[in-house]
């Protein structure tokens, strides 16, 4: 696959519905709590901007991180492969995670700190593979 | 599979940058297909061959 296959067109897609999903998330947790809505919100914004940053990195050809180039939908064939490998063994690792938290909440555990140890762990599987595979590609 | 990709850039004088911009992928890409560590596709595999003048299986060769 090469870099023409992979449309930046795509990215800028991405980067809108993100704007909107973060945008629309701090309205509705708003109705629940301020403070919790604010900082959804300038974590949301700084995860768009960096995000816009990559975009425009890669767009000027001076991205030197796959994951950027990935991020910015100008992945050539190595990164799609390292991001498709890693997103498997997440894909994966989900199938322990989930049901891990479950099995965790039947036996008592806190549901809040379940759920929230399922997710992280799940970011840390999928960073932690992300590199693994990287470097291995 | 092993190749003779550095050896021809080299010869040609190339950078791993400069190939890969010419084949349309990273330096990285490059330096993964050098080293054995990253098997191209065949459209990619293909590309490179034409840039150097060789034949596919003049420049990979199954270990």
């Amino acid at each position: 696959m090469s870099r023409e296959l992979t449309s930046p067109v795509r990215a800028y897609i991405g980067l809108a519905a993100g704007l909107a999903v973060v945008v629309a998330l701090f309205f509705v947790l708003r109705t629940a709590s301020d403070s919790v809505a604010l900082g959804a919100l300038v974590g949301g914004l700084s995860v768009v901007a960096l995000l816009a940053v990559a975009i425009w990195r890669a767009r000027r050809g001076t991205a030197t991180a796959s994951l950027t180039r990935s991020a910015a939908g100008v992945a050539d064939e190595r990164d799609a492969d390292v991001m498709r490998r890693s997103l498997a063994v997440g894909g994966s690792t989900s199938l322990i995670w989930l049901p891990g938290s479950l099995v965790a909440i039947v036996l008592g555990a806190d549901p809040m700190i379940a759920v929230t140890v399922a997710l992280y762990g799940q970011l840390a599987t999928l960073v932690v593979a992300y590199l693994v595979v990287q470097r291995s590609r | 599979m092993q190749n003779d990709v550095r050896a021809l850039r080299e010869a040609a004088g190339l950078s791993q940058g400069a190939l890969g911009a010419a084949l349309g992928v990273s330096r990285q890409t490059i330096q993964s297909i050098e080293v054995g560590k990253y098997d191209p596709s065949l459209p990619l595999a293909i590309r490179i061959a034409r840039y150097f003048g060789q034949h596919v299986e003049g420049i990979f060769h199954v270990s």
